[in-house]
């Protein structure tokens, strides 16, 4: 496990994000291999002044290889303040939540941010056009802190 | 009926009187009450309540304006939408007066040495308003992972997780801190009334143990504190090896004793909690 900074990749990350989301991200971003992390200053010089590395720190934003995948704390974040995201049945949240995929009315396509009625997070998935309708395939949801989280 | 150890029993007899007992061992057989502290980075007690009104009835706690006390619920409490969602923890009461003595400030950098799984934590975040720094650290490679979900669920971005030795802070960390809380490993003798076997194994080894392993921890933490630096050291047992005697071990390290509360289980209806707050001279 490594931690680094890296401006190239950093900046990068922020235009996918920027094009993705329409979401600006001001402070500086550490990675841990494929890990993302989101700090504030003061977090950053703590960090450069202690001798044990970290096992995580600041804002968890996701990993990002080739391609950016969120993490539950910044969809959380995200769907507060983005446009991609859909309001799905109490039984459709229900199933997204135990890692499914679901069949929704609304035409929709791409990446999208899953809510339930009362706009909690409920998840993440990429929607695309079936016989039966528009499915969303789960990419990540919050029954994962059950799941794995401990 | 509640089995004790005779060690326990023992000790039970020459803490309290007589009165004191008798009411001390029937909360001990009581079920315990569930309590959430409201995530104010992510809702209010209003609103969640609100969401909420319609699977679990709720009841507001005086002078715990951030706790609900759960009266009934057609759910699990740990595993609704809204907990998933950070909007809650759940957590004893007394346990959020560890962090009020602490009274961590949004520009603090503050060191909680044995954090996992991080109630304190991030209660501490929520104090601050998700500023400042927190080193949360824990040995225990799988409680480390429920730290770091519990922080991610709750939304907290001050903290540096470490997994790591408190032992070896000095080694760790060459800065000094504003704040220290030490959530002391201890018997968990305090918390019978949520695991009743406790009652039934305690030992005079393992109450020997635990406390030369909290004097170790209060050697190795207490030269990072600033001068006027506060450290709170809080156990969830109610044996004076474990509390008194560490406290009198701090002070004896040059702080004064600002304010020291052991929380029995009658009083707010909970488990047992023993808090200390201390300032560096
Ligand atoms: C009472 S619990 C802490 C509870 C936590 N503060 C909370 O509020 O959720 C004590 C913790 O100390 C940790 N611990 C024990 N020995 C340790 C050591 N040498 N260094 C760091 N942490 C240690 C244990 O793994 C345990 O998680």
């Amino acid at each position: 496990m490594k931690w680094y900074t890296n401006s190239e990749k950093e900046k990068k990350l922020k235009e996918i994000i920027k094009k993705k989301f329409n979401f600006d991200l001001k402070e500086k971003i550490i990675f841990r291999d494929e890990q993302a992390f989101l700090v504030s200053k003061e977090i950053e010089e703590i960090y450069k002044k202690i001798l044990r590395k970290p096992y995580s720190l600041g804002m968890y934003l996701g990993t990002f290889k080739k391609e950016f995948k969120p993490s539950l704390q910044f969809m959380f974040l995200l769907s507060k303040k983005i446009k991609n995201k859909i309001r799905v049945s109490e039984k459709n949240a229900i199933k997204f939540s135990y890692s499914n995929n679901i069949f929704v009315k609304q035409e929709i396509t791409g990446e999208i941010i899953i809510l339930n009625k009362n706009k909690l997070l409920i998840g993440y998935g990429k929607a695309g056009k079936e016989k039966r309708g528009t499915k969303i395939k789960n990419i990540q949801d919050v029954g994962w802190y059950l799941r794995k989280g401990g | 009926m509640l089995k004790r150890s005779k060690y326990y029993e023992k000790k039970l007899n020459e803490l309290f009187d007589k009165e004191t007992l008798k009411k001390f061992k029937e909360f001990e057989e009581k079920p315990l009450p569930k309590y959430i502290r409201v995530n104010t980075l992510k809702t209010s007690i209003e609103e969640l309540q609100e969401l909420m009104k319609k699977r679990v009835e709720f009841e507001r706690i005086k002078s715990f304006p951030e706790i609900l006390r759960i009266k009934k619920s057609s759910i699990n409490i740990g595993s609704s939408i809204e907990y998933l969602n950070g909007y809650y923890y759940i957590q004893d009461p007394t346990s959020l007066i560890a962090v009020k003595q602490l009274n961590p400030k949004e520009s603090e950098i503050i060191l909680d040495c044995c954090a996992a799984p991080g109630g304190k934590t991030t209660f501490m975040a929520q104090e601050m308003k998700n500023k400042g720094v927190i080193i949360a650290m824990d040995i225990n490679k799988q409680k480390v992972r429920s730290l770091r979900s519990n922080i991610e669920r709750m939304g907290v971005k001050n903290t540096i997780i470490i997994r790591g030795d408190v032992l070896k802070s000095k080694e760790y960390f060459p800065i000094k801190f504003d704040k220290i809380l030490i959530d002391a490993p201890c018997t968990g003798i305090g918390v019978v009334r949520k695991d009743k076997k406790r009652a039934e194994t305690l030992t005079e080894k393992e109450v020997k143990y635990f406390s030369e392993k909290q004097k170790k921890i209060i050697d190795a933490v207490t030269p990072l504190i600033k001068k006027k630096g506060v450290l709170v050291y809080s156990t969830c047992s109610i044996l004076p090896e474990e509390n008194e005697e560490q406290v009198k071990h701090i002070l004896s390290k040059g702080f004064k004793l600002k304010e020291k509360k052991l929380f029995l289980n009658y009083e707010l209806n909970t488990n047992c909690f023993f808090t200390a707050g201390m300032i560096k001279k």
